[in-house]
């Protein structure tokens, strides 16, 4: 296989995936070291990494993978403890298989210390150095069938392999004893041969092949070196092969009735069509010691295989271009639905009857249109979770690191946002638990000195609210004092004390630029990046955020999101015979001011007095050079808009319609046009751009 | 039978029709473009560029504080295009819109642009050897917009840069080229 050929991509997809899985167990795990569940799933997770760098052609990833792996074998067969130390040094194990990957996306470099020390960690838990011994050998029992392996040689492992051959093999000239003796050659072996599908001696085929083999082959081989055996025959044969599952040391009463080999459980067996026997004669699985942590035999072959098969929901992949299409595709079918109608009204004028029926028949329509149009949106919603979930580790490290007490509760993790929204969340959301880490929460001694609990609490909490996502990050920290940011604002000539600012205004002078009230620079927050990075980041999400302290009590961050990027709600005004849209979240109001409310001043331009309040007028007319027989607000209207902090009144002749609209950047296929954001197109098939509200306000 | 070949040593045949196949098709070598009209000269454009041809709609949304040679947006099945008037952007005098006016469109990258062209004339090939340099070329538009000059069943054929037309750094300059109001 050539590099190109390599399912880099497919590789690099996974692996992302497999190890945030192989966080979040790990984080599991170090609370409850006990579950064999999450034990399972993280070696798992290891084990098809390694497969897949095998794939990819990454030796080194794969060896180390492979080492992980080994370890994890002791720890799932129960030879190994899990304890906190293990976990913890998985989880600084994860960190270099993530750098691996980081590599392979061609994003960084492989964490090449990390691997050494890592390494060397690993070693100690492996044996030579402690008292576990020769775990293959040693777990053993004492079995009539079973193979005596010479208890010097440290490095035989014991596999399952289940060989299916095509019935046709015999026929094609074929030979399963072939690779039977292949097998037998590189070490022990135990086969037994399934007969299950023998059908009667009048019916029998002498040229089909009836049996099926499970094989538990010991050797000082590794799988690899096996693979490459088994590598000419899994084509055309249903082969398998596995790490056997040593089983309890103490086995109570033997369940299978027809394998002789009953020191080892064959996976994939028990409920296999093609092997009635075995399935018949099977006790039901009975566990006379359901506390004890050595399993029976029956628990083994019941549960320890079918974790394998995980649960989850069948899923495909599918690519975000895609799905716009799909958006864009349906987007026209509803603008050539209106089209529809119109011709339909024009039908009824001159014939009512068959009008009725075109319209009637729009109607239906209509409504699985819109069905679609929502479905499609749903394809497009990710839990937010997916991005909460990395911060449970951020938090972990950090509190560890900094010797403070962190709990991070985290609920509304299945709310659904759009996928575009989601994964730019992460760099804001990354932010404030930082900030909420760094400066809000205390060490534990000041706590309990103030009579706070010891651990402190940062809660991510995700709501629909609204048709929008609000997304709150709290924390019981020492919060902030308004008096010291006003003050802070003052000193750095970002607001006066004339300014008369409300409590909830003062607060939100920490997201103007150049505000922070901290100098000092940690290794975890303040990089010089600040606030208005936060709600920059936030507002080009066409999002907003807000924030609320009280001294001593906490800090809470409001995040106002749209549920998508795709669509927003919008506000359809009409300047002159221009039809344009403003997103519905930047409007605070809409009033048609007197002439007496327009002020004009000398240095700021015009003004509009709106219950006491000074807010900049601006004449989109004028501004965007189109005629129109409305040239006073008194005549039109003004539309009021907040970006950030700062208000402004926006003159329009008249709102024409409020409702969702699809964005369509302009800047993708065109060039970024100043006042503009995007456009839209509306109902009858016409464009609609969308005012970029910043920019007209600047 | 004996095989075939033809000369591109593409086909192989075993079949004695092959004697009444027009080859011409696949004798030719070169580019194709398409070619129109703007007043008098006839302009080529490589047809891989060319996405499509679209008459010219009853709504076209004008684009506050753009040139006049950006005439606005239209809605293409979903897409938002914007669309150039050629006779305005190489200065030259305009025209009515009429049934056979053309909106070419064309696809750089992701970029997509539709182009007023009067007519459209023809695809044609075409050939290296009958390709000058525009270097020492008068014509009435920039030059900077051509690649060269071909000459193709004895018509004198421009042929147009798109990649050019809409390169970032050309795109990017449009918005100063306005002549109306401009959002500050």
């Amino acid at each position: 296989m050539t590099p190109d050929q390599l399912p880099t991509d497919e590789f690099i997809e996974e692996a992302g995936d497999l190890l945030q899985e192989l966080e979040s167990a790990l984080l599991q795990l170090e609370t409850t070291p006990q579950n064999s569940q999450l034990i399972d799933q993280v070696f798992r997770c290891v084990h098809t990494i390694k497969g897949g760098a095998g794939m990819v052609m990454q030796p080194e990833l794969a060896d180390y993978a492979h080492q992980l792996e080994s370890l994890l074998e002791r720890v799932r067969s129960g030879i190994l403890p899990c304890t906190v130390e293990l976990v913890s040094l998985l989880l600084e194990s994860l960190d270099c298989l993530n750098s691996f990957v980081a590599f392979v996306r061609g994003e960084g470099e492989v964490n090449v210390n990390l691997r050494a020390q890592t390494l060397e960690r690993l070693k100690e838990f492996l044996p030579g150095n402690g008292s576990s011994g020769r775990p293959t050998v040693q777990s053993e029992p004492v079995d009539q069938n079973e193979l005596k392996v010479s208890a010097s040689d440290q490095q035989t492992t014991a596999f399952l392999i289940t060989l299916k051959f095509d019935p046709q093999t015999l026929r094609n000239g074929g030979d399963p004893l072939i690779l039977l003796e292949q097998l037998s050659e590189i070490g022990e072996i135990v086969s037994i041969a399934h007969t299950g599908s023998l059908p009667g001696l009048e019916e029998i085929d002498p040229e089909t092949l009836y049996l099926w083999w499970s094989i538990k082959l010991v050797t000082g081989r590794t799988l690899d070196e096996i693979e490459e055996i088994l590598v000419f025959y899994r084509e055309h044969h249903e082969i398998d092969i596995e790490l056997a599952v040593p089983p309890p040391a103490e086995p109570t009463v033997a369940a299978s009735g027809e394998t002789t080999a009953s020191s080892f459980s064959l996976p994939d067996q028990q409920g296999d069509a093609s092997s009635p026997a075995s399935t018949e004669q099977l006790p039901a699985p009975v566990d006379p010691q359901p506390t004890a942590p050595s399993r029976t035999r029956a628990d083994v072959g019941a549960s320890m295989e079918e974790p394998d098969k995980p649960a989850a929901p069948q899923t495909i992949r599918v690519s975000v271009d895609r799905l716009d299409d799909l958006q864009n595709l349906v987007g026209e079918t509803v603008i050539n639905q209106s089209r529809l109608r119109r011709l339909g009204e024009q039908i009824m004028a001159t014939d009512e009857h068959l009008g009725d029926l075109v319209l009637q028949f729009l109607e239906d329509s209509e409504t699985s249109v819109r069905a679609l149009q929502d479905q499609i949106q749903q394809v497009r919603m990710v839990p937010v979770g997916s991005v909460f979930s990395p911060l449970k580790r951020i938090v972990r490290d950090y509190a560890v690191k900094e010797g403070k007490k962190i709990f991070l509760d985290i609920s509304g993790a299945d709310t659904e946002l759009d996928k575009t929204v989601t994964d730019q969340l992460y760099g804001p959301l990354l932010h404030l638990v930082r900030n909420a880490m760094d400066h809000g929460i205390e060490t534990p001694q000041v706590r309990i000195d103030q009579g706070k609990d010891s651990v402190g609490t940062i809660s991510l909490k995700a709501s629909h609210q609204e048709g929008f996502v609000i997304v709150e990050v709290t924390d019981d920290g020492k919060g902030l004092d308004p008096e010291i940011i006003l003050a802070t604002a003052i000193n750095k000539g970002l607001a006066t004390r004339e300014d008369e600012l409300s409590e909830h205004e003062i607060f939100q002078l920490v997201f103007r630029p150049g505000f922070t009230t901290t100098s000092e620079v940690t290794s975890v927050s303040g990089r010089g990046v600040g606030m208005d990075t936060v709600q920059r980041d936030i507002q080009a999400l066409l999002g907003n955020i807000e924030m609320h302290s009280t001294p001593g009590k906490g800090t809470i961050l409001q995040l106002k999101l749209p549920l998508t990027l795709a669509i927003i709600e919008g506000m359809i005004v009409r300047v002159g015979e221009q039809i344009f849209t403003l997103p519905l979240l930047s409007i605070i109001e809409a009033l048609r001011p007197s002439a007496e409310q327009v002020k004009r001043l000398k240095q700021k331009g015009e003004l509009v007095d709106i219950r006491g309040e000074f807010v900049p007028l601006v004449r989109l007319h004028e501004r965007l050079g189109i005629s129109t027989p409305i040239q006073e607000p008194s005549a039109g209207l003004v539309v009021v808009v907040q970006h950030g902090n700062r208000k402004h009144g926006l003159m329009v002749d008249e709102i024409v319609d409020q409702r969702p609209v699809v964005i369509k950047n302009l800047e993708d296929n065109f060039i970024q046009i100043p006042g503009l954001s995007g456009a839209t197109i509306l109902g009858d098939g016409a464009i609609s751009f969308i005012l970029d509200v910043p920019s007209l306000a600047a | 039978m004996p095989s075939k070949t033809t000369m591109a040593g593409h086909l192989s045949l075993f079949d004695d029709d092959l004697e009444e196949l027009d080859l011409s098709i696949i004798h030719r070598q070169g580019t194709q473009l398409i070619t129109f009209m703007l007043g008098q000269e006839k302009y080529g454009l490589k047809i891989l560029s060319v996405r499509e041809l679209v008459s010219y709609p009853e709504t076209i949304t004008r684009i506050p504080g753009m040139p006049a040679f950006i005439v606005g947006m239209i809605n293409l099945r979903g897409l938002v295009v914007p669309v150039m008037d050629l006779r305005i952007r190489f200065q030259m005098e305009s025209l009515d819109y009429n049934q056979f006016t053309v909106i070419v469109i064309v696809q750089v990258e992701n970029k997509l642009v539709g182009l007023i062209v009067d007519s459209v004339a023809d695809v044609v090939y075409l050939e290296e050897e009958t390709t000058q340099s525009s270097k020492d070329l008068t014509t009435s538009i920039d030059t900077k917009f051509i690649s060269g000059v071909a000459n193709i069943k004895d018509d004198m054929v421009i042929l147009l840069d798109a990649d050019y037309l809409l390169s970032e750094e050309e795109l990017q300059l449009i918005p100063q080229q306005s002549t109306g109001p401009q959002p500050t």
